[in-house]
């Protein structure tokens, strides 16, 4: 492995580690909170998978370059996951009584729908990665996530179904597909990944696959993948928005209380 | 929204056993449910998930412990009978070995 290669492989894999941390913990903001008590702990454990995936992908980077990956000590500019996957769904009560609606359900299990086939492609081109340990860490991570994918399909159909959700799901495919575009921003030295078989894939074959996945999946529903926006973008170079800093400071605060202690 | 009860294997040609229940819209989901509630910590080999609808229930105590006695119905009721049986096979081998001396 050059070293460029070795210091692009490290930003693709905290990129990826990120998206899961960031998404997993969202998910996890549902329980309580979803359509039914089941799938409060349906969709929290999704979350939590992706969560482990995360860690995962964290001592991964530990093998690669020899440091440990602590997530709550990184400052918020310095994570790489993509814009789409930071913000607020779930809705929130404060110890107050003000209560925040926040995004919904169906933006929450679109959201992770659109996520769960971006990351089965990605999953797949990286199951022949010339990197062994990223290829054996992939083939564990593939296999949770079947769950993921016959689940959030499921529900995809459940909402294209009705008269009732159908709107909420045209409003919540809008409203991912304007930021999608994050979630195939390619960190600095694809090209090198991809030259040394370390990363099968390049992002724009990734949206390319994706695309003509989504579309295939909505034509039964007479649904038509909206426009992919130019918006999103800048996460997998450590920029976010506000919702971003508001749930790093949750993330990190028990941590931040005092940085020394011994868990 | 339907109640479906939730059966679980945990070995292949083992029981099912009734673990709970789920709610559900419909079996499909009812059955990805079950999958976290009864086997994400305890792996299941297979799982059944049956609307509770289905299932027809029979709690006559009448019929399932009728007051009559019915012992002699049941295997443990002969145990007497195969004591005395396995007594005097013993006999009749004695008897036939004494036979053969003679």
């Amino acid at each position: 492995m050059s070293p460029e290669a070795r210091a692009a492989l490290e930003r693709y894999i905290m990129a990826m580690a990120d998206d899961e941390l960031v998404i997993g913990y969202r998910d996890t903001e549902w329980t309580g909170a979803a359509p039914l008590l089941e799938e409060d702990l349906a969709f929290s454990s999704i979350g939590v998978d992706e969560v482990g995936h995360a860690r995962t992908c964290y001592a991964l980077l530990h093998d690669l370059t020899g440091q440990m990956i602590d997530y709550r000590a990184r400052p918020a500019d310095k994570f790489r996951h993509a814009q789409l996957l930071e913000l607020a769904a779930a809705p929130r009560y404060e110890p107050s009584g003000e209560h925040q609606a926040n995004r919904g359900w169906a933006f929450a299990i679109v959201r992770q729908w659109l996520y769960d086939e971006f990351d089965a492609l990605r999953l797949e081109s990286l199951a022949g990665s010339t990197w062994p340990p990223l290829a054996q860490a992939v083939d564990k991570i593939r296999r949770e996530e079947k769950y993921h994918l016959l689940h959030t399909r499921t529900w995809l159909e459940r909402l294209a179904d009705r008269r009732a959700t159908a709107p909420r799901l045209v409003a919540a495919l809008r409203d991912c597909c304007t930021l999608a575009a994050g979630l195939f921003e390619p960190v600095d030295g694809e090209a090198d990944l991809v030259a040394e078989g370390l990363v099968g894939a390049t992002s724009d074959d990734l949206r390319a696959r994706w695309e003509s996945e989504i579309a295939g999946r909505l034509l039964p529903f007479a649904y038509t993948l909206p426009r992919i926006g130019r918006d999103g973008l800048g996460g997998r170079h450590g920029e976010h928005g506000p919702e971003w800093i508001q749930l790093w400071d949750e993330m990190t605060s028990v941590y931040r209380l005092d940085p020394a202690a011994t868990w | 929204m339907a109640v479906f009860e939730v059966f679980s294997q945990q070995d292949p040609g083992g029981p099912f056993v009734h673990a709970g229940n789920v709610v559900a819209p419909d079996p499909e989901l009812a059955a990805q449910y079950a999958r976290n509630s009864f086997s994400r910590r305890e792996d299941a080999f297979r799982l059944w998930v049956v609307p509770r609808a289905a299932i027809h229930e029979e709690a006559d105590p009448d019929l399932l412990r009728p007051p009559g006695d019915h012992r002699y119905r049941l295997g443990r009721y002969y145990r007497a009978n195969v004591e005395k049986r396995r007594r005097l096979k013993t006999r009749f081998a004695e008897g036939a070995g004494a036979g053969a001396e003679a």
